[in-house]
């Protein structure tokens, strides 16, 4: 079995000051630089669930190969070192020719990319993708990637495991019901909201023995030609931020003293009263 | 230790408090009998240790006095705390039916006095409080531990904590002008508050890191300084060796440079802190206070850098925007604690100081032993942050996977296995084991290492102190010694 790992970094905007968002908003662009990058949550949660899969099917003696490809820059070598270390056989980086920040990305463009870098592959049974980016947010390029990939694809997966020959066990979400079906391959699996998948850390010693392992690179040029059309970056171009505005979150509040628990309970009342 | 039961010690503490300053609820008993030492039990629910008799929330001096002297008179064990940011074990109820006494209720500011720029304020004030609201006046305590957002005062003065900006301000010792204290039995005392003494030794040092074994702390004053942080100039550099770091911090303090910040991180811990490190070593300098001073610091602390090999200068603005995010409050632990327990991988940390002429030994002979003795580290890596005219610290940073083992047997697998390993090597080179956390219970069993013949100096304030040794059995000196397996506990 073959599995494919899609995987975007984003930076870590919990760590944004105020004053960033702030001054973000007059100028439309929100300075980023300075934060660390750390991978967006369904994507991690594909990768932990693709290490789940190479384990179960270790025990199991089926053959599991997995590789990671991210559209990106060399900032995120680390990530494929990591990946690595974790027993990725294919860790792949498809560079970009420009230095536009990745949230800039149109998602035709980073599909094409990926389509393009798919081409080239001997054929992966399953392509893990996350639901979305958590700067972009767009929720496009698994969609698209299929479409153009003309394979099955399955959203809101919440769950797989080896299902023998080669296929997997597939639990989703639909509406209001919880879907398990075995699915073969070619498919793409669009990673939903999965509580505790953090991808598991690489060991000291894991590290030492993938240092050797080589980060493949593609470039962005030698991709480009093998573009669907539709999605040929220089048509679809870049999407970039053109305003923001902060939401306000105030609410009305009344601060009072009270030492004496009943009594403070009793003005607790009284004002709860009002909107009962 | 105390022959009464639970049950007449909490009936006791009724009678003394009142019923709503005790608390007996089994989960709040489970939870203080422990702190953030035992993360991989804590996150896992697991409760080893004696759990205590009750959590007492105390409202002034006379009442701790009350307790205490229950306490002392009944030799029931007494676990003082305040804002619980500890993380070496100071917490830990290592004594069936302690009283742990809970001082955070005790949370005014007594008096600002500009003039003689001193704080006065109770054990239970948090620090980030009392420091934005100095801010908005103006002033600030100076003092900025990680901890800031949990840690309190009296806390903060029990464990000679340190903050982020001490190579300029000092730690707590350089702070503290005054305090009232409470003895077992029930002795008040307290320090009055003067620039400086020559009337003895200093006894504000029996009451600085004593970690709630020998006194609890009531009330507190420190100094207070101008806040400017208009003034503040960031530099960053990227550096090729982590000797050179040290060097560089050592000549920016011989020469007699007062940064705020003067930090070194590893590559290893570079690599986790900041996004542009590029596999190399940082140091990174803040400089604050009057504008000409700020200027004159940065300046003279460039030039000095500069003529170090392999430095490579980055923007300052990422050093400003990375600091700003450093502190870790009550959100901060709770994503900790969920990911702990996705991946079973965890994160601690252990500092020591050493002399110049040692620390890079101390630093090399740790990250050489770790690897090879302790099974499934993912990272080991270490930085720099408080420097003196005489040497520096180094926080060593370590994750692991805990792997085949059940929450209450990683520590003894893992984490004081860790522990051992640093401390010896620093023992080995003459540096001292704790920096700024305190000894707690974890590293008291390496007192006698540390200490030396000095130990006589301790062990004899501890019994002058509290003779019956009520107070935090277990913290500074450990309750049993094992000499051929001190980390087995």
């Amino acid at each position: 079995m073959r599995i494919l790992n899609c995987f975007h970094t984003i930076a870590d905007l919990d760590l944004l000051s105020e004053d960033d968002w702030i001054s973000g908003s007059s100028s439309g662009y929100i300075d980023t630089c300075y934060l660390k990058q750390i991978l967006n949550c369904y994507d991690e949660s594909a990768l932990e669930l693709s290490c789940r899969v190479r384990e179960a099917s270790i025990s199991s003696d089926i053959s599991c190969e997995c590789t990671a490809v991210t559209v990106s820059d060399q900032k995120t070598k680390s990530f494929l070192e990591r990946m690595a270390a974790l027993g990725f056989t294919g860790t792949d980086l498809i560079q970009l020719d420009d230095a536009s920040p990745t949230e800039n990305l149109s998602s035709e463009r980073t599909a094409g990319l990926l389509y393009s870098y798919i081409k080239k592959q001997t054929a992966f049974d399953f392509i893990l993708c996350g639901l979305q980016s958590g700067d972009g947010a767009q929720g496009k390029v698994p969609f698209l990637l299929a479409e153009y990939l003309g394979i099955r694809c399955i959203s809101n997966v919440t769950g797989i495991s080896p299902a023998g020959d080669g296929s997997l066990s597939v639990i989703s979400q639909r509406d209001a019901e919880i879907c398990t079906e075995t699915v073969h391959g070619p498919s793409l699996l669009i990673i939903g909201n999965i509580a505790n998948t953090f991808l598991r850390v690489p060991t000291l010693r894991q590290r030492m023995q993938s240092r050797g392992q080589k980060i493949t690179l593609y470039h962005e040029a030698e991709l480009a030609s093998s573009f669907p059309e539709e999605l040929n970056p220089a048509t679809t171009g870049t999407v970039r931020l053109t305003n923001i505005e902060p939401v306000l979150q105030q609410r009305d509040s009344e601060i009072f003293e009270e030492t004496d628990a009943s009594k403070a309970a009793g003005v607790l009342f009284d004002y709860y009263k009002k909107w009962i | 230790m105390s022959t009464l039961s639970r049950e007449k010690i909490v009936g006791e503490l009724i009678n003394i408090l009142g019923a709503d300053q005790v608390v007996t609820d089994e989960t709040v008993l489970k939870e203080s009998s422990l702190d953030r030492y035992r993360k991989f039990e804590q996150c896992h629910k697991v409760y080893t240790l004696p759990t205590p008799a009750a959590v007492i929330y105390v409202h002034n001096t006379d009442e701790v006095a009350k307790v205490l002297k229950f306490a002392d008179d009944n030799r029931i064990n007494v676990v003082p705390r305040t804002g619980q940011s500890a993380i070496e074990g100071g917490l830990e109820t290592l004594a069936e039916n302690s009283i742990v006494i809970d001082g955070s209720t005790m949370n005014k500011v007594l008096k600002v006095d500009t003039t003689n720029m001193q704080v006065t304020c109770q054990c239970g004030v948090p620090l980030q409080k009392l420091d934005d609201d100095l801010r908005a006046m103006g002033y600030t305590t100076g003092h900025s531990p990680q901890s800031k957002p949990l840690a309190q005062m009296g806390g903060l003065v029990a464990t000679r904590s340190i903050g982020q900006f001490s190579t300029l301000y000092g730690g707590i010792e350089d702070m503290l002008v005054g305090c009232e204290v409470v003895f077992p039995g029930g002795k008040v005392c307290r320090i009055k508050n003067v620039p400086r003494r020559s009337v003895g030794p200093d006894i504000r040092h029996i009451v600085l890191g004593n970690e709630g074994a020998l006194c609890f702390i009531t009330e507190v004053t420190v100094k207070i300084f101008k806040y400017q942080p208009e003034n503040n100039i960031y530099l960053g550099y990227k550096v090729d060796e982590m000797k050179t770091g040290f060097e560089g911090l050592r000549r920016v303090m011989v020469e007699g440079y007062k940064p705020s910040v003067a930090r070194l991180y590893d590559v290893a811990d570079s690599a986790s802190h900041f996004n542009w490190a590029d596999g190399k070593n940082v140091l990174l300098f803040m400089a604050e206070g009057p504008a000409a001073i700020t200027r004159a610091t940065a300046d003279g602390i460039d030039a000095l850098v500069k003529e170090l090999p392999g430095i490579t200068p980055v923007d300052p603005v990422l050093i400003e925007k990375w600091f700003a995010h450093l502190n870790w409050g009550p959100e901060e632990i709770a994503k900790e604690r969920e990911e702990i327990l996705a991946t079973d991988n965890i994160g601690i940390t252990t500092e020591i100081s050493g002399c110049w002429d040692v620390i890079n030994d101390i630093y090399e002979a740790v990250m050489d032993r770790l690897p090879k003795e302790v099974p499934d580290l993912t990272m080991i890596g270490g930085h720099s942050s408080h420097s003196y005219i005489n040497g520096t610290n180094v926080y060593f940073t370590y994750y692991y996977n805990v792997v085949d083992c059940k929450p209450e047997e990683e520590m003894n697998k893992y984490h004081n296995l860790i522990n051992r390993i640093i401390c010896e090597e620093t023992v080995r080179f003459g540096g001292s084991i704790a920096h700024h956390h305190g000894l707690g219970k974890a590293r008291a069993h390496y007192v006698y290492e540390e200490y030396g013949s000095s130990i006589y100096m301790l062990e004899t304030l501890k019994k002058a102190f509290d003779p019956n040794g009520i107070m935090n059995i277990g913290t500074l000196i450990p309750v049993n010694r094992n000499d051929k397996n001190p980390w087995i506990f």
